[in-house]
């Protein structure tokens, strides 16, 4: 039987320089703006910067120090445990809400044309002028609205240590809907009516019809929204910029919020601290990493288990 | 309390009614006429009902998004006293000319230069719309020859890109700042503004012009070719119209972060205020001390969020289909 070879078509040279010509800028941003600030920032975990902004090696001793922190529960160790608890509060309490509400629109329910409309209203006029009408609402009108229910000892939410928190996690939930919502249920949306049409007429309920055909379905939105959502897991700082630009009490604050403190202060002092952000950075990098592909992982593997 | 319990079981019950009526009604497809069919409720009612509590806590949870709005333009209007003794009623005097004092009076410092609104909208202006400009037409312009050719660059750089959105580095800033202040890029919007993005191949909003890139024909650009198009002619003129609906969603979705944005100006960018962030440093630096009362303030609030507001609803059917992240089995 005689071979035949089949022989690659050359790419004419025309068309090289074209992808050069388009390839070249983005690349050289790339290897500058990527690879060489976080080579950098690689470095800086282990090094110091003294009074005079002389760098000098220190090996572990920052990672030595950013775990003390976190055993002390002080500085970046405490908001990075702080940013872990309520990653997970906000994911565990919010998901399961922006499913039930893209599900609601998706069905066609009453008022599903109204809340489609509203829940991206906080991301259209802006997460920060939510936060200071809320802000303000709750300072003063709120504290009129209980003293004329007879409550003449309702706490500040925003500035009592105890409720900070709570108000931080509380307000992040609420002003999270937007594009969370629009993702599920555009996905949900994209399901084959007559899928559901002909469960229906086999007997199918809401329940059956929602986990057994809408959910598998929509399975590979839901990975994507929970692999890139874990992302911040360790960074999770919620509205404290927001509410309290540097002056948020430092029992509440996320590691998110930490960098950006941090930074903020530049010149000879600020600089000292730099280090600890990349240290802090460098150690979340390497913890989320495994996390994010293992999350995956199960994600696909759960997948197969539900087909 | 009352009231709230009140409002609470109105809506449940009209609710349960609209699902009701939606069950029951028949239409008739030669007549069209409507009609209830009310035989046999019974049996749907309890199926109803948790739909019902779910629609209410909905509808709640929508009036509480509205009401900060509300709230905001009512206050807003307000003056200073009736705020005070007054601040979740209507207003006793409707002062509109709040707005007008905001335009005139509303200014920030920074170093030796002084922001009107004016200033702030041009700077909100540029940012909101030159930087998804230029973004979109670095990562278009990967997305395309990444898509359209079969080079083995270009492979690279798409498991690259994928593994990138896998890898969160974090902690970087710091070097940034180090390096920005350095090369001059530190509290430079304009520059950063026409500097191409650092990871033009990777990312969500890549991955959605690379498919619909790589979903048209490849006929289209060999027809081109053979009338004697250029491979630019072709990427301009030829293959972007056909996705621009996917890169105008996109350019609308970060034309509204970025209008709001004040984090990267408060960071990156302080001497140069754009509206959002002249308006939140004014908030927590400056209230009181300027001549502006909180009425006055929230009335600014208001003024800021009308662009946004009215480009996401005139946008808004484009989102609904548009955005799917993702993709669905089969």
């Amino acid at each position: 039987m005689e071979n035949i070879v089949i022989k690659k078509e050359k790419m004419p040279l025309k068309r090289k320089l074209f992808i050069a010509s388009i390839v070249t800028i983005p690349l050289l941003s790339f290897a500058f703006f990527y690879v060489y600030i976080n080579f950098n920032s690689f470095l800086l975990a282990f090094q110091k910067i003294d009074v005079n902004e002389n760098y000098s090696f220190v090996g572990f001793d920052n990672f030595k120090t950013f775990f003390d922190t976190i055993l002390t529960g002080s500085d970046a160790g405490l908001a990075f445990t702080n940013s872990l608890k309520n990653f997970w509060t906000t994911f565990l309490i919010s998901t399961p809400l922006y499913i039930l509400f893209a599900y609601y629109i998706a069905r066609k329910m009453p008022g599903e044309r109204l809340l489609f409309t509203v829940v991206m209203l906080p991301s259209a006029v802006s997460t920060f002028v939510y936060a200071l009408c809320y802000k303000k609402f709750v300072e003063v009108s709120l504290q009129d609205i209980m003293r004329s229910m007879g409550v003449f000892d309702f706490p500040q939410l925003i500035s009592h240590p105890d409720y900070c928190n709570f108000n931080n996690l509380f307000f992040s939930v609420w002003i999270s809907f937007g594009s969370n919502v629009l993702i599920f249920s555009n996905a949900m949306n994209a399901v084959d009516k007559e899928i559901l049409e002909s469960a229906m007429i086999d007997g199918a309920n809401d329940r059956v019809q929602f986990f057994g055909i809408v959910m598998p379905l929509i399975w590979p939105t839901f990975t994507t929204y929970c692999v890139t959502g874990l992302t911040g897991m360790f960074t999770w700082s919620g509205a404290l910029m927001t509410f309290y630009m540097y002056d948020a009490p430092r029992h509440i604050w996320g590691l998110g919020y930490y960098f950006t403190v941090t930074i903020k202060n530049t010149g000879s002092i600020g600089y000292m601290n730099y280090p600890m952000v990349a240290t802090a950075g460098l150690f979340v990098t390497i913890i989320s990493t495994p996390l994010v592909f293992g999350a995956k992982w199960v994600m696909n593997k759960l997948d197969k288990t539900i087909d | 309390m009352i009231w709230f319990i009140l409002f609470c079981v109105l809506l449940f019950v009209a609710v349960l009614s609209l699902l009701v009526l939606k069950t029951v009604r028949v239409k008739n497809s030669y007549t069209g006429k409507v009609s209830f069919n009310f035989k046999g409720v019974h049996k749907i009612l309890p199926s109803k009902l948790l739909w019902a509590v779910i629609g209410t806590f909905i509808l709640i949870y929508c009036a509480s998004i509205l009401l900060p709005i509300v709230w905001m333009f009512l206050n807003s209007v307000k003056g200073d006293i009736d705020f005070e003794l007054n601040s979740y009623g209507f207003p006793k005097k409707w002062l509109f000319e709040n707005f007008a004092i905001v335009l005139q009076k509303f200014e920030i410092k920074t170093g030796a230069r002084s922001y009107g609104v004016f200033d702030m909208l041009f700077n909100s202006i540029i940012y909101s719309c030159g930087n998804p400009f230029v973004s979109l037409f670095w990562i278009y312009s990967m997305a395309y020859v990444m898509s359209r050719f079969k080079w083995l660059g270009g492979k690279i750089l798409y498991s690259l890109g994928v593994f990138l959105m896998l890898v969160s580095i974090t902690g970087s800033s710091a070097s940034t700042m180090i390096i920005y202040q350095k090369i001059g890029l530190y509290d430079n919007l304009y520059l950063n503004i026409i500097m191409p993005p650092s990871t033009a191949f990777s990312g969500m909003y890549f991955m959605i012009i690379y498919g619909a890139c790589k979903s048209i024909s490849m006929t289209y650009s060999e027809a081109a070719y053979i009338d004697g198009a250029n491979e630019y002619r072709v990427m301009f003129t030829v293959i972007l119209p056909m996705v621009l609906p996917t890169l105008c969603t996109i350019y609308v979705l970060t034309f509204l972060g970025l209008w709001n944005n004040y984090e990267s100006f408060l960071v990156w960018y302080p001497s140069t205020p754009n509206l959002a962030y002249g308006l939140y440093r004014f908030q927590y630096l400056n209230a009181g001390s300027e001549g502006l009362s909180t009425p006055q303030v929230l009335a600014g609030m208001f003024m800021v969020m009308i662009p946004s507001v009215l480009l996401y609803l005139a946008t808004q059917k484009i989102m609904k289909s548009n955005f799917v992240v993702g993709g669905l089995k089969g």
